[in-house]
C-alpha cells in the first residue's frame, strides 16, 4: 500500500506538471499573440490574396511557389511557417537565394518572424520529408485596413 | 466498480466482436475515401507504394516489416499495385482502432459504460483528421499504429499469464515495431518501468530475460535487410550512406537526419509546446482535451500501473517530436495521438460514472448494467459521426486520379525509344513505380532508373522528354535533382501535356505536364492562322480568335489534343485556364511559359498570331455525357465556349491505367 501511495503521489505530481507546462506555455503564446491563432496558423488573404500558386511570384517556367506561409521561427538552418495547411519546415543552404517583393537581393538577416514568405526548392527524402529552399522570396506585407 | 488497480478486465467474445465491428467501420469509411492509386499526398508515398512490391529497400530507416507486408497486400486482386498498398493503410488503420478499442476495454473499470467508452475512443480516433489522412494513402503510420496497438496487447496479455513465451512474443511485437516506425524504441523506458512495477522477481529469472531477449532480436533482425537489399537504392542521399557497413545500417536507422532531432533550444519549448497542443486539438477537439486530462487522472488512481506505462510512453513521444524539425510535423504524433484516445476512452467513463453516481443519488431510476451498454454503445457510434461528417471532406481523396491518369497518357504518347526525364530517387517514383511495377514502355528510357547518376551520352539520339522543369532541376541541390550537365541549359521545355493538377502537401509536386525538350524553338508565332472553330472572344486583354479540337469525343481518363490562337499576346502576365463544364482540366501561363524566352530571342510578337498546341488530360473522374469546353484567362477575367465536348466512359479508370501500364 506504501508502495501504491508513492506512486499515485509521483502519479500525481506528474500530471500536475504536465499541466502546469501546458498552462504556461499557453500564457506565453497568448502573451506573445493574444488570443489568436495568428502564431500557429496562416491563411491566404482574400479575395485576391496572396493564395499559394496563385498570385505570388513564379518559379522557373511559371511553376507555383511550394510553401507560401508566415515565418514562426527563423534559424540558421531554416523557416518555421505557418501555412494554410499547418507548419511546414523549410531548409535554408548556401544556395538558398532570398528575394524582396520587387525582385531585390535579400538575405537571411533580412526576414522577420511574422514575415508572409513564398518558397520555392525541392523536397527531399528523409525519415519524413524535407523542403530545401532554393529560393524565398518576401511578399509584401498585407494592406493595412480601414479601422 | 473496480476502483483497485487490479488485473485487466478480461476480454470477451462479446469484446472482439465489437472490436471486428469497429474495425469494418473504419474500413468501410477509408474504403470509400482511399486514394485510388498513385498521389502526392505524401512526398514519399509513391516510394512506398512500389519498394514493397519489388521487395526493394525504402528510405531511411529501411521501414522493413512495412515492405513484408505491404508485399502481402499487393497478390490482393484489387485495383493496382498502389491501390492495395493504399488498401493496406485502410485495413491496418482499421485495425489500430480494433486494438485501441481492446486496449481501452482491457483497461477500463468493470462498469456499464466499458464497452461504449471505449468504442467512442477507438472511433473517434479512427475518424480523427490525421489519423484518417494516412489511412487511405500509401505511407507507414497507419501501418505502425496496428503494430503500436498490437505491442500493447501483447504486452497487456503477459501481465495476465505471466509466460515466458507471452513475454518472448511480445518481445518480437516490439521488435518488429521498429520496421514501420524506428521512433517506437522510444517506448522501451516506459515498457522497462511496467515491467519493475508489474513483477520484480521476473528479473530474477534467467528464463525470462532469454525469452525477452531472443523476441526482441529477433523482430529486430529484420534489419538484416537493409544490407541484403540496399543493392535497390536509387536515391543519391540514401546511397551516400548505404546501409552496407555496421556504421552505415546505423547511418540508415538511428543516426539518420541527426539535424532534425532536438533541434530547436529549450527556450522555444513552450511554442513547441503549444503546437503539440493545437496538434491535438485539431485531432480531438477541446472536449477531447478535457476527456483525455480526466482520462488521465482516471487511470492513476484506477490502472495506476497503466498509467506509468501509457503516460511514459506518451511523454517520451511528446518530448522527442516536439523538437523534431520535420516538413510536416503533423504525421509524426500519431502514436501521442493513440495513446491520448486511450486517455479519452477512461475520460469519457469515469464522465459516464459520475453521471450515473448522480443519477443514484438523485434516485432516479436506472436500466440494468447491460441494458445501459446497449443502449450507451450505438450513442458512442452515433457521437463518432460528428468528427466522420466533419472530416469527410479533407479525407476523401477517392478522386484523387490525376497522377495515374497523366502518366497513363504520358506514356502512351511518347515516340518509340524516348527518353523521359523525371525527378530522381525517391521523388521520381510517380515514374518508376510503371516501370518497376508492370515493366511500362521498356523501350523509353528513364535516365534516373537504375541510379541516380545518369550521363549525357545515354541520352544521344533519344527525343528527349520531361516531367520536370529542366533549369529548377538543374539549380536545386536535392536528390530528386538531376545532374547539372545531363542536358543543355538552353534547350526549350514546350509543354506537351497537361495533366490535372493532383492533391498534393506541397504546391510544386500536384502540377503534372509533361514536356517536350528541344534545341529548336516552338511554332509559338505565325503570321496567319485559319482556325477551324472561330471565336474573336476577348480574355483579359487577349483576343482569342479560335481553336482546333482533335476531337469532339473522348474518353474519360484519356486525353485531347487542343490548339489555341491568340492575338494581343504582349498583354502582361496572364494565366490560360481550360475547363470541361465544373472540371478545371490545367491553367497555364500564356505562350505555355515561354512567350518572355521566345521574345528576348525573336523579338517581340506584336500583331502575328500567338499559338499555343497542347494535349489536355481528362479525368477518369469526368462523368459520361456531353460538356463544354471553355477557355478562360486571369487576371481581368472573361470565359469562352470553344465547343461541346462528349466524354465516354467505357473503360473503368483500373482498366485503362493497367492497359497504358501494359499488364
Amino acid at each position: 500500500m506504501a508502495e501504491r501511495r508513492w506512486l499515485l503521489a509521483a502519479g500525481a505530481g506528474i500530471l500536475v506538471l504536465m499541466l502546469v507546462a501546458a498552462a504556461f506555455s499557453l500564457g506565453v503564446y497568448v502573451g506573445e499573440h493574444g488570443w489568436t491563432r495568428e502564431g500557429l496558423t496562416y491563411q491566404p488573404q482574400q479575395p485576391g490574396g496572396l493564395l499559394p500558386g496563385a498570385g505570388a511570384p513564379g518559379g522557373p517556367g511559371g511553376e507555383p511557389p511550394a510553401v507560401t506561409g508566415r515565418i514562426r521561427v527563423i534559424s540558421p538552418q531554416g523557416l518555421e511557417l505557418t501555412t494554410p495547411d499547418g507548419l511546414r519546415f523549410v531548409e535554408i543552404t548556401a544556395e538558398t537565394r532570398f528575394e524582396g517583393p520587387d525582385g531585390e537581393e535579400l538575405s537571411l538577416r533580412d526576414l522577420a518572424r511574422g514575415d508572409i514568405v513564398a518558397v520555392f526548392g525541392e523536397l527531399q527524402a528523409g525519415d519524413g520529408p524535407r523542403l530545401q529552399a532554393s529560393r524565398i522570396i518576401r511578399l509584401p506585407a498585407r494592406p493595412v485596413g480601414p479601422p | 466498480m473496480d476502483a483497485q488497480p487490479g488485473k485487466p478486465h478480461p476480454l470477451t467474445r462479446a469484446d472482439a466482436g465489437l472490436a471486428i465491428a469497429l474495425a469494418g467501420v473504419a474500413l468501410a469509411v477509408y474504403r470509400a475515401t482511399l486514394t485510388p492509386s498513385l498521389s502526392y499526398l505524401s512526398p514519399d508515398g509513391n516510394e512506398l507504394a512500389t519498394v514493397p512490391f519489388v521487395l526493394g529497400l525504402a528510405h531511411s530507416p529501411g521501414y522493413p516489416l512495412y515492405t513484408w507486408l505491404g508485399w502481402l497486400f499487393t497478390w490482393l486482386p484489387l485495383g493496382d499495385v498502389a491501390h492495395r498498398i493504399n488498401l493496406m493503410s485502410a485495413v491496418l488503420g482499421a485495425a489500430a482502432a480494433a486494438g485501441l478499442y481492446l486496449i481501452a476495454a482491457r483497461l477500463l473499470p468493470a462498469s456499464p459504460w466499458r464497452r461504449p467508452a471505449a468504442a467512442l475512443a477507438a472511433l473517434l480516433l479512427a475518424f480523427a483528421p490525421t489519423a484518417w489522412s494516412q489511412a487511405v494513402i500509401a505511407e507507414v503510420y497507419a501501418p505502425n499504429l496496428a503494430w503500436i496497438a498490437l505491442t500493447l496487447l501483447a504486452l497487456l496479455h503477459w501481465e495476465v499469464t505471466r509466460r515466458d513465451r507471452d513475454f518472448f512474443l511480445f518481445a518480437l511485437t516490439f521488435g518488429l515495431s521498429l520496421g514501420t516506425h524506428i521512433s517506437n524504441l522510444g517506448f522501451a523506458p516506459a515498457f522497462g518501468l511496467f515491467l519493475i512495477l508489474t513483477d520484480r522477481r521476473t528479473f530474477l529469472r534467467p528464463a525470462w530475460w532469454l525469452a525477452g531477449a531472443a523476441g526482441f532480436a529477433l523482430g529486430l533482425a529484420q534489419f538484416a535487410w537493409l544490407p541484403f537489399r540496399a543493392e535497390t537504392l536509387n536515391d543519391r542521399m540514401l546511397l551516400a550512406r548505404a546501409p552496407v557497413t555496421l556504421q552505415g545500417i546505423y547511418d540508415y536507422t538511428l543516426g539518420a537526419f541527426p539535424q532534425f532531432k532536438f533541434a530547436f533550444p529549450l527556450t522555444a519549448l513552450p511554442d513547441r509546446l503549444v503546437t503539440y497542443l493545437d496538434l491535438l486539438r485539431q485531432e480531438f477537439g477541446p472536449l477531447g482535451i478535457a476527456a483525455g486530462i480526466a482520462g488521465l487522472a482516471s487511470l492513476l488512481f484506477r490502472r495506476t500501473r497503466h498509467y506509468y506505462l501509457l503516460v511514459g510512453m506518451y511523454l517520451v513521444h511528446v518530448w522527442f517530436f516536439i523538437q523534431y524539425r520535420a516538413f510536416d510535423l503533423e504525421v509524426f504524433f500519431l502514436p501521442a495521438h493513440f495513446l491520448w484516445a486511450i486517455f479519452v476512452a477512461f475520460g469519457v467513463g469515469e464522465a459516464l460514472l459520475a453521471a450515473q453516481a448522480l443519477a443514484a443519488a438523485l434516485r432516479i431510476r436506472l436500466p440494468s448494467p447491460g441494458a445501459l451498454t446497449t443502449i450507451a454503445l450505438p450513442l458512442a457510434v452515433l457521437t463518432s459521426l460528428l468528427p466522420l461528417a466533419g472530416n469527410w471532406r479533407e479525407a476523401d481523396h477517392s478522386a484523387d486520379v490525376g497522377v495515374n491518369d497523366f502518366y497513363a497518357n504520358a506514356w502512351e504518347m511518347l515516340p518509340e525509344g524516348a527518353a523521359l526525364l523525371t525527378q530522381s530517387g525517391v521523388f521520381g517514383y510517380d515514374a518508376f513505380y510503371w516501370r518497376m511495377v508492370y515493366g511500362t514502355r521498356p523501350d523509353v528510357l528513364l535516365p534516373a532508373l537504375p541510379g541516380p547518376f545518369p550521363s549525357s551520352l545515354d541520352l544521344a539520339g533519344r527525343d528527349l522528354f520531361s516531367t520536370t522543369p529542366i533549369e529548377a532541376s538543374a539549380r536545386a541541390r536535392g536528390p530528386g535533382a538531376l545532374p547539372a550537365d545531363l542536358v543543355a541549359a538552353d534547350l526549350w521545355q514546350v509543354p506537351w501535356l497537361f495533366g490535372a493538377r493532383s492533391e498534393a502537401t506541397v504546391a510544386g509536386r500536384g502540377r503534372l505536364i509533361l514536356y517536350r525538350l528541344s534545341a529548336e524553338p516552338p511554332d509559338l508565332v505565325r503570321q496567319a492562322a485559319s482556325p477551324s472553330l472561330p471565336l474573336n472572344a476577348a480574355l483579359g486583354g487577349l483576343t482569342l480568335l479560335g481553336a482546333d479540337l482533335g476531337s469532339s469525343a473522348v474518353e474519360s481518363g484519356g486525353r485531347m489534343h487542343i490548339v489555341l490562337y491568340w492575338r494581343g499576346a504582349e498583354a502582361g502576365r496572364l494565366t490560360v485556364t481550360t475547363s470541361l463544364g465544373d472540371i478545371v482540366l490545367e491553367s497555364h501561363p500564356v505562350g505555355l511559359g515561354l512567350l518572355d524566352l521566345w521574345q528576348a530571342e525573336f523579338g517581340p510578337v506584336g500583331d502575328r498570331i500567338l499559338v499555343e498546341d497542347y494535349w489536355v488530360v481528362i479525368p477518369s473522374t469526368a462523368a459520361a455525357g456531353e460538356s463544354t469546353l471553355a477557355i478562360s484567362v486571369e487576371p481581368g477575367g472573361g470565359l469562352a465556349s470553344v465547343g461541346r465536348i462528349e466524354i465516354i466512359d467505357e473503360e473503368e479508370a483500373f482498366e485503362r491505367w493497367l492497359n497504358a501500364a501494359g499488364s
